[in-house]
Formats: structure tokens, sequence, C-alpha cells
């Protein structure tokens, strides 16, 4: 569905990307994963435009994104921040109802609020319409934020770091509702930093690797023992989950 | 977002009433059905039943004046909180890019070299926010950092110009006088020219409402939600220089009314522009109509600038606020 071509990004003289190439097909959870600073951000903020690729093309359903306002891309692809600090006292619908802006032609209208409370029920946050979102736990917040994301109607749904800030719970949360989306239909990239819930939950993941992809397929076929001591310089044994045989990775403890 | 009418229809009636209530104060003694009388009879037909000489009064020397208060105050509210909610900022008020420096050389020259002070204050307060966004423009962006700062740094280099002016001036006091702010200048052609500038931008800043709650949020969010910033930043930069340089030049710097009014109606109502923006409208014109009613009468028959009063009155009013909410104030 989404094709990522021979894709460059610089931030001033500095290549952060180059020559991805990806796909990410319609309807499976796609994972990136990849030590800080590896481009993974990047590789978002390009998808969506907000900054331009140096070369390289991105299409979706064959249509080339770069040739689409931002309005049109917001209506398409829907993107979940890495972590979202809002000091406003808005509330979860307002918040929520955000997410109908590329849509909206002038005021929102009843038809609007019906997809706000679809997007909240599909993300459990119904009976927090009414709080604020200043009031809300981390696990709570990302709940929300999806849901706005969700009220975007999008094809795709981009997660950066979803669970970073959350307890293990809300990892764990977090990661069944973005599989039980990609169960009803839609398609998601998702950065994870946990090596062990991306294998858990991703249909696929490509290994990000100084700004370029060094692996990519199954869970068990990029989360070696090679692969991830030469992207992450740690030294892992490599285990598999016995009912399911996903893979476990689990680091040696470093010794002085 | 279920919008709340109540406030809004709330302040209008009470700008209603202090309007008519400023108009009947003064040394010819005006009653305030009179005065209300006087004033619906420019739109409704009522039976006359009041002298010539109260209807001059009111509709030629008092009216213009008090809704020349209402219109700044309006633009200084509506401008402040445009600003506050773009830049993120609660120090930020309509001046803070260099605004009121550069309608201050306008006038310091308009005044060095016997021009209308009115056009020549607006013609440099907008040139000034041109140049600002201009030298802050990077590669098609504007950064906010970038915009705060370079106001500042052109707003005090202008600053310096203008002290000069002052220093080398024969007459320093009508500078000085202008810098704090007044209405003393007021009438009816001010007030058409200012309704219509004021009207105009204040209009075109409510249509940014949504969008200015969406870049609340922050800039990359709001764009991914679809909105283009850029376009944001620069119809909303415009609109308020738009009415902040028409409410500078015919009452000059007015300070306190655009900062603090809009934290007032934040803790009020919330930070949705939708309701933020039409409250501080209303409220920004009750308080200005108000202190400067004070500004005339406290110490009759001299009149003090207004800006003196809009700060020692609303600075307390606005730490009492601040204290009983307990909470943290937000752009």
């Amino acid at each position: 569905m989404l094709k990522i071509r021979n894709l460059k990004v610089c931030y001033g003289k500095r290549e952060v990307l180059r020559g991805v190439n990806l796909d990410v097909e319609e309807g499976e959870l796609l994972g990136i994963i990849g030590p800080n600073g590896s481009g993974k951000t990047t590789l978002i903020r390009a998808i969506t435009g907000v900054i331009r690729p140096e070369d390289g093309r991105i299409t979706s359903r064959g249509e080339d994104l770069s040739s689409w306002d931002r309005k049109t891309i917001a209506r398409h692809i829907a993107v979940v921040p890495q972590s979202v600090s809002i000091d406003f006292e808005f509330t979860i619908e307002e918040i929520v109802l955000m997410g109908r802006t590329p849509h909206l032609n002038g005021r929102e209208n009843p038809e609007d609020y019906e997809i706000v409370r679809n997007s909240m029920r599909e993300t459990e946050t119904v009976h927090l319409k009414d709080r604020l979102i200043t009031e809300l736990s981390g696990g709570e917040i990302q709940r929300v934020i999806i849901a706005r994301a969700l009220a975007q109607e999008p094809e795709i749904l981009l997660l950066d770091e979803p669970t970073s800030h959350l307890d293990i719970r809300g990892q764990v949360e977090v990661l069944h509702l973005i599989k039980k989306l990609v169960k009803n239909g839609i398609t998601a990239l998702a950065v994870i930093h946990d090596l062990n819930l991306a294998a858990a939950y991703c249909d696929r993941i490509a290994l990000l690797y100084n700004g370029q992809i060094m692996a990519h397929g199954r869970p068990e076929s990029v989360l070696t023992r090679e692969n991830i001591q030469e992207a992450f310089k740690i030294t892992v044994t490599v285990e598999k989950n016995k009912t399911n045989s996903t893979p476990i990775i689990l680091p040696e403890v470093i010794k002085n | 977002m279920k919008l709340k009418i109540a406030p809004l229809l709330l302040l209008a009636l009470i700008l209603f009433i202090v309007t008519v209530f400023s108009t009947t104060i003064g040394t010819a003694h005006i009653s305030f059905a009179t005065a209300a009388k006087i004033m619906l009879a420019q739109i409704f037909s009522i039976e006359k039943n009041w002298s010539m000489r109260e209807e001059t009064i009111i509709l030629g020397i008092r009216l213009p004046r008090v809704l020349l208060a209402a219109l700044v105050g309006a633009a200084l509210a509506t401008a402040g909180c445009a600003m506050q909610g773009l830049l993120k900022n609660p120090m930020a008020d309509p001046y803070i890019i260099g605004m009121s420096s550069g309608a201050a050389l306008g006038a310091a020259l308009s005044f060095t070299l016997h021009l209308p002070t009115s056009l020549l204050s607006f013609i440099t307060a907008t040139i000034t926010i041109f140049a600002v966004y201009r030298i802050s423009k990077v590669g098609g962006r504007v950064p906010v950092a970038t915009l705060l700062l370079s106001g500042i740094a052109i707003g005090s280099f202008l600053a310096a110009l203008t002290s000069l002016l002052i220093y080398m001036a024969r007459s320093p006091h009508q500078i000085i006088f202008w810098l704090m702010g007044g209405l003393w200048t007021s009438d009816w052609p001010k007030v058409r020219i200012a309704s219509l500038m004021i009207s105009l931008g204040i209009i075109l800043l409510y249509r940014y409402s949504w969008n200015l709650n969406v870049m609340l949020l922050g800039e990359e969010q709001a764009q991914y939600l679809g909105i283009n910033t850029e376009d944001v930043k620069r119809g909303v930069l415009v609109s308020s220089s738009l009415i902040t340089a028409a409410a500078v030049s015919v009452s000059g710097i007015i300070g306190f009314v655009g900062l603090i009014v809009p934290h007032i109606m934040r803790i009020v109502t919330g930070p949705d522009h939708r309701i933020l923006f039409p409250t501080s409208t209303l409220a920004g014109a009750i308080f200005l109509v108000f202190t400067d009613t004070i500004s005339r009468t406290i110490l009759s028959p001299i009149e003090l600038p207004v800006g003196i009063i809009t700060a020692s009155f609303g600075a307390p009013f606005f730490l009492y606020l601040l204290r009983k909410q307990g909470k943290k104030i937000h752009a």
C-alpha cells in the first residue's frame, strides 16, 4: 500500500536517511526498530511530508504523496506522535474532535461527533469524554491521541514510539489496541523501542541502522543475534517463545 | 465543542450598560435613561423628550470617545489573545514583536516633522511588523522563537531612535504623553476609520480560532492534522497587526489591556479560541471604556493618561484572580 523508494533525507549537510526502500502492505502492522539516532522519527516525518526528502519517492496506492497538500495527506495518514504533553485544558472530546480538522469545512456537524464517538468507543475512551486532558495518565492520553488519529479516518496510521512513556501494562494495552485496529482493516507502521514487544505484536519488522534498512521481514528473521549485535552493539541471546515461537531477546548483563 | 453563548450575552449587556453609563458622566448632568434613549434613537424611532444640548453633548462629544475606547479595548484584547495563542507565550501582548516601538517612532517623527500622528504611527507600525516577519523567515518558515527574538531586537533598536528624538525634541512632553496612551483626541472620523479596520481584523482573526486551538498542541501535530501552520501564522500576524496598528494610531500605546484581558478570559472560559476570542473582544471593550471613564473623572478637571489607570486597576485584579485560581497560567 505504502511504497518508499530510494528515500534520502538530510538535515543540513547530514544525511539522516539514505537509499531507504520499504513497503508497508495493506492491513499489516510493520514495526520499525533501530538504535537512537538511526532515523526512525525522520522516516515518519518524511512520509507525512513535514520534511521534504532530498531524493526518492513515496507513494500510496500508486499516488505520489509529494503532490498532495497537508489536508489531503491528513485525511489519508494519521500520526500518533512520540510523547504528547498538552498543558491546555481541553476536554477529551475536544481533543478527539481535533482529529476532524482535515475534514472540517467551517463548523463541525453531528456526523463529525458521530465519528468522534466511534473513535472513542474503539479506543475505550468514551468514559473520559468530559475529563480534561491535563488530568489523565500517560496511558489514557495515548489512547486519546490514538482516538484523535482515528477521527481523521485514515487508511494508514503512523505511530512514533507510542509506548515509550508507559508502564508495562500501558505498553501492552496500547499495542493490543493497535493490533485490534489493524485487524479491523487499518494499515500501521509503528516505531517501537522494545524489541520483545515488537517481536510479539508486529507482522513484519524493519531494522533501521545508520539511516539505512539493515534487515526487514518476519520478526524471527530480523531479530537475530547477529543483526542486533551489529545495530545496537550489544550481545544478546535469542530464544523462542514456546507457545507461538516469536523470538525473545535477552541482553547479556554487562560485566565490568 | 459546545459553545457557551451565555457569557457572550452577559458581556454584551455589560458593554452596553457601561457604554451608556460612561456617557452620562461629565460636567453636564444627563440621566442614564436620557443617554440610553438618545443613543437608541439613532437606531430605533423613539419619541424625542430631551434637549438639543443634551443630544450634542452625548452624540457629539462623549459618544465618540466612549466608542473609540471600546474599539481600542476590543482590538488590543483580541490581538493580545491571538499573539498569546500563536506564540504560546503567556508574556505575549499585541506589542510583543515590536509593534509599539514602531508606532512610537512614527508618533515621535510626526511631532518633530509636524505631520499627522495617526497616519505616521500606523505606517511605521505596519512597516515594523513586515520587517520583523521578513527577517524571521528562514527557508519559507518562520520559527516562533526567531520571530519573538527579532521582534525584541528591532523593537529595542527603534526604541533607541525614539529616545533620541525625545531627547532632542523642543517639547518632549507631547511625545511622552502620546506614549502613555490616551483617548482625548477622539472624534467621529477616527471612530469610523478605526471601526472599519478593527472589525475587519477581528473577523479575520475569528476565522483562525479552530486552527489556533489545534496549534496549541504543537506545530508538528497541527501539521499532521492537516493544517498549513505557516499560512496560519502569516494570517494571524497580519490581522492582529492591522488591528493593533489601527488602535495604536488613534490612542497611543495603552498597555496592559492586551496582556491581561485574554488571561482573565482564559481563566473563565478555558483555552478554546472560538469562545475565548469573542469574550476577550467584549471584555477588552468593557475594560477600556471603564478605565477611560475613571481616567477622565478621577482627578477632574485634570485628565490622566488611561494607560496609568489600566495598569493600576488591572494588575491588582489580575493578581487576585491568579492567587484565587491557584492554577498555572498558560498562553
